[in-house]
């Protein structure tokens, strides 16, 4: 077929005639004064050309290099004769140069979703997870302080009561590798957080909210569960992860598209943390039985904090601000449901069926807890010492 | 007076530039390296921008034959390689530094860093670029010379950081000039004749007329920029000047840019390798090379240069040859 021949030395162009042999390319000039005779070696030869096909250009051995330029049907045909000796990945894009478009554009938009998907529902978290034992558990402890000392002046720390709460960890037989420090705040806010390296916060809003000391049980279980798993640890590694794929998306194309990945990450997270705290609920429901905790306390605890958010409800649509109600919705995902799934965990598990121990000591730091003032006179050691006997 | 050769233009299509990339074939390319990029964590990234500069190269053509993008992937590695093994170093000597100087001096250490690498990284990236080129076999080449370069960056940076950024203008014609003049493919060497003052002219307009258009003057903005690069580049041979023509005009910039726009914004950016592609042919077909040249008989004057450390540093940087 004809063609293009550069010789790497000039831009003159000479016509020549190439045709496929054994094992490489004759090419040899049409025109009589012009000498072209060439062999090019097959192994030696490489394609250049990305373009869809219509113009071929191949390439032979070292700088400056020879060239051939040609279109046409021989030259897809010499374009694939080429491209087979050289590399898989090459080949792939040749492949892909020549697919009809819309055939390329489905199949690829499909091919790409499908990998996003897998990558920041399955890569991302196992990387997340992971990712998290090789870091050491001091650096853990440490941004937990910081995270901490972030935010300490927003809590308002009742010393005496966080002391009595600290008590009532020990008392109810918990334990952790990491040194746990509990914060009593006096706040009306039914709630309660972990920061990671072992710090706990519980909101007066919660506490007096309980109706037995056991749902307090239930809930420092529940808390422990998230530093000892190390949820929040896991979260920052997921969202490094998922961040990476990110980077590498908006590296080099536009970034717009990166949009609908943000927004997919965050719905991630979103359902992401929801996993955590049923891990947290699975785990804390664990600590319960391991101390013979009554395990149903943690399904009434549930009960408190929906009175709670209830409360919490009726405040906002008396309010009708439609933004904060949104977002209460997001935070609190369905606390119905994890109520289920705790009601249906103890029931399917025999394990669960045991009679709970009693614990005066816990309940009286408890029922110490609940008590609106807590004078600095009143014995606290000696009344639960007192119950004890 | 220069004379930079008068000739008509109008009947000089075979000279014209033209571009024939497919936004479906550079959305599969965008898919395959995606795809490469995440599976090999990242490490595929230079391959993949192989992958785009061949197909970009590939389907620009002049007088019936394509241009050719010869970097490879692992040339491209090696550079990025090289480039981190230079940061890492000088920033492992800072930290030793620091550990007995006081933080002022690594502040300073640190500005100098910037001041050197901006420069090689402009530098750099632009000869690679320029070297891998090639058009019918025929290699580009660049002899610049790195200290040279350096030493004019450094005054023009002064100058703008002494006049508040208003030199600025100058500052980009003058590297813009140093990186064209130091160009050349075969024997033909290019060559650019702008001032400051014209690009000056350019910008201010832009700054008056942007926002109280709501950005719809964004696209002559572009299209005046455009022009002002291709209109004062010329070819050189001997004596022998000829200029560069564009013949974008507002209608065309704006019709294309516009539609651009709103095709990301509807497609939340995946039309992006339509739009790429849209854009890239809007410039190409409206660049017409000199005549007078005889572009059959360009002779092999190059060698072969293959370092892409300036090219890995200008895409961290992300630096953008805007010419």
């Amino acid at each position: 077929m004809q063609a293009k021949y550069f010789d790497g030395k000039t831009s003159n162009s000479y016509l020549v005639e190439v045709k496929s042999q054994m094992n490489g390319l004759k090419i040899e000039s049409t025109e009589r004064d012009e000498k072209i005779n060439r062999f090019w070696n097959l192994e030696n030869i490489t394609s250049e050309s990305f373009s869809s096909g219509k113009k071929v250009l191949l390439s032979y051995g070292e700088f400056p290099y020879e060239r051939i330029e040609l279109n046409g049907e021989g030259a897809e045909k010499l374009l694939k004769l080429v491209s087979e000796q050289e590399s898989k990945v090459k080949s792939l894009y040749h492949f892909i140069t020549n697919v009809e478009p819309i055939r390329l554009v489905l199949g690829s938009s499909l091919i790409l979703i499908l990998v996003m998907y897998s990558y920041i529902f399955h890569v991302s978290p196992w990387v997340g997870e992971h990712a998290v034992k090789i870091l050491p558990m001091s650096l853990e402890t440490k941004a937990g302080e910081l995270m901490y000392d972030n935010m300490a002046y927003m809590i308002d720390r009742d010393s005496l009561k966080s002391e009595l709460l600290e008590e009532f960890f020990v008392e109810c037989g918990f334990t952790s590798t990491y040194d746990i420090r509990i914060d009593y705040a006096n706040d009306d806010m039914v709630n309660a957080f972990a920061v990671p390296g072992g710090q706990i916060v519980v909101f007066k809003g919660l506490i007096q909210k309980t109706q037995s000391w056991d749902e307090l049980a239930a809930l420092l279980g529940h808390e422990l569960a998230h530093v000892n798993e190390r949820h929040s640890f896991k979260q920052i590694t997921r969202s490094m992860s998922s961040y990476f794929l990110m980077s590498v998306l908006t590296g080099d194309v536009a970034g717009a598209s990166s949009v609908v990945l943000e927004n997919a990450a965050n719905l991630y997270e979103l359902s992401n943390s929801r996993t955590q705290e049923t891990e947290a609920d699975v785990v804390g429901l664990s600590y319960l039985k391991d101390n013979r905790i009554r395990p149903r306390a943690m399904y009434n605890l549930f009960e408190r904090l929906r009175e709670g958010t209830q409360e919490l409800e009726d405040k906002i649509d008396s309010d009708i601000d439609i933004e904060k109600s949104m977002e209460y919705f997001q935070t609190h995902p369905a606390t119905s449901s994890r109520m289920e799934n705790i009601t249906n965990f103890i029931d399917s598990d025999t394990t669960y069926q045991y009679i709970p121990k009693t614990n005066p000591r816990a309940e009286a730091i408890w029922e110490l807890l609940k008590s609106e003032s807590l004078d600095e006179n009143d014995e606290i050691t000696e009344s639960v010492t007192d119950e004890e006997f | 007076m220069e004379n930079y050769g008068d000739q008509s233009f109008k009947n000089n299509q075979a000279n014209r530039l033209s571009f024939h990339g497919k936004g479906s074939t550079f959305f599969g390319i965008v898919v395959v390296n995606v795809l490469l990029t995440l599976i090999t964590l990242g490490i595929y990234y230079p391959w993949a921008k192989a992958a785009y500069r061949k197909y970009t190269w590939n389907e620009t053509e002049f007088r019936d034959s394509r241009f050719v993008f010869n970097g490879t992937g692992k040339e491209m590695f090696i550079g990025f390689l090289i480039m981190y093994a230079i940061i890492i170093s000088f920033y492992a000597s800072l930290i030793f530094f620091a550990t007995f100087t006081s933080g002022f001096f690594v502040l300073i250490g640190i500005y100098l860093l910037m001041l050197i690498l901006i420069p090689f990284a402009i530098f750099g990236g632009w000869k690679y670029r320029i070297s891998r080129t090639s058009w019918r076999g025929i290699f580009f080449s660049f002899d610049g010379d790195f200290k040279e370069f350096l030493i004019l960056f450094v005054k023009n940076l002064l100058l703008t950081i002494l006049t508040l950024g208003i030199y600025g203008a100058w500052m980009r014609v003058a590297v813009q000039k140093y990186l064209i003049s130091h160009t050349k493919i075969g024997n033909l060497r290019f060559n650019f004749r702008g001032t400051g003052g014209d690009l000056f002219g350019i910008n201010i307009l832009g700054f008056i007329l942007l926002y109280p258009t709501l950005f719809l003057y964004m696209p002559i903005f572009i299209k005046n920029r455009f022009n002002f690069s291709v209109e004062n580049t010329y070819i050189e041979y001997g004596n022998n000047r000829q200029l560069f023509k564009s013949t974008l005009e507002n209608k065309e910039a704006w019709k294309t840019l516009v539609v651009n726009g709103l095709l990301l914004v509807f497609t939340v950016g995946l039309a992006y390798p339509w739009t790429f592609m849209r854009t890239m042919k809007m410039f190409m077909r409206n660049v017409i090379v000199p005549d007078g040249f005889d572009y059959d008989s360009l002779e092999q004057s190059s060698e072969d240069y293959r370092d892409a450390t300036g090219d890995e540093l200008t895409d961290m940087m992300d630096i953008d040859f805007g010419f």
